[in-house]
């Protein structure tokens, strides 16, 4: 989402979401939780950044659990690993999509 | 009410039909147990799964927002039924388990309902790989939409 294209809509976007309760792009810094309680981004990353290591720990557990004859659930292993595997995949996306953001501030010119 | 829900709901699935499937491993393998260990010293008894839909809330939030919304089960074995009919009876005189007419009561095993039973678990099973497989297919393209 390079050039033109990312900046150009940027208004719009503001002004769709500006109505739902939750996303708000004109106050930036803070964005409301499930909870309600006010929270900066790079708390909510943290967040979810810590879900997503208990994913990859909890399919490190299942896979060693397995191989040491503890468990006996394949099915259950794989389901972990699954589960560590998309949570990864979506906090990769986040973070290519914090970066695009960074980048197109970067290249703004005045 | 997570994508994760229904990974975990495929996950009771899996459990259930592998539980099934011991049982039916199970009774194949006594087809021809005359004798039993224990209090009950019989012949082997047929066992079967008996099934129940649970609900698949842990924390005090999933149990509030089951209660207000639709419920999701997941499955799990409750507990193991023991068929009590009495088995074929097989005139074998010389049996050490044979009673006083002759006759050696057998297992009330059916290899072909074992059999069907097998079939039944197995598919079940793959039913609920795929299901597992849809879900994951389904997060994976969720997360191309951003490409």
């Amino acid at each position: 989402m390079a050039g033109p294209m990312g900046l150009s809509q940027l208004p719009n976007l503001s002004i769709q979401t500006e109505s739902r309760p939750g996303v708000r792009l004109g106050h930036m810094a803070k964005t409301e939780g499930p909870s309600g309680v006010q929270k900066s981004f790079s708390e909510f990353l943290d967040a979810q950044l810590e879900d997503v290591n208990m994913a990859q720990v909890e399919a490190d557990k299942a896979v060693s659990a397995m191989a040491t004859g503890r468990s006996h659930n394949i099915h259950e292993m794989m389901i972990a690993l699954d589960k560590a595997d998309v949570s990864f995949r979506l906090a990769t996306k986040v973070r290519n999509k914090a970066v695009e953001a960074y980048q197109e501030i970067m290249r703004m010119q005045f | 009410m997570d994508f994760f829900t229904g990974l975990k709901i495929a996950s009771t699935g899996l459990s259930v039909q592998r539980t099934r499937m011991n049982i039916t491993a199970s009774n194949l393998a006594n087809v021809e147990t005359t004798r039993t260990d224990g209090p009950e010293s019989g012949p082997y008894r047929k066992r079967s799964a008996v099934v129940t839909a649970v609900p698949l809330s842990e924390t005090f939030d999933e149990v509030f927002g089951d209660a207000l919304h639709d419920k999701t089960h997941g499955a799990a074995v409750s507990y193991i039924h023991k068929d009590e009919t009495t088995g074929r009876l097989q005139f074998d005189p010389d049996h050490p388990d044979a009673n006083q007419e002759g006759y050696v009561e057998m297992p009330n095993v059916n290899p072909i309902d074992e059999m069907v039973n097998m079939l039944t678990s197995q598919r079940s099973y793959d039913a609920n790989v795929t299901a597992v497989r849809a879900i994951k297919g389904m997060a994976q393209s969720a997360l191309e939409i951003g490409d």
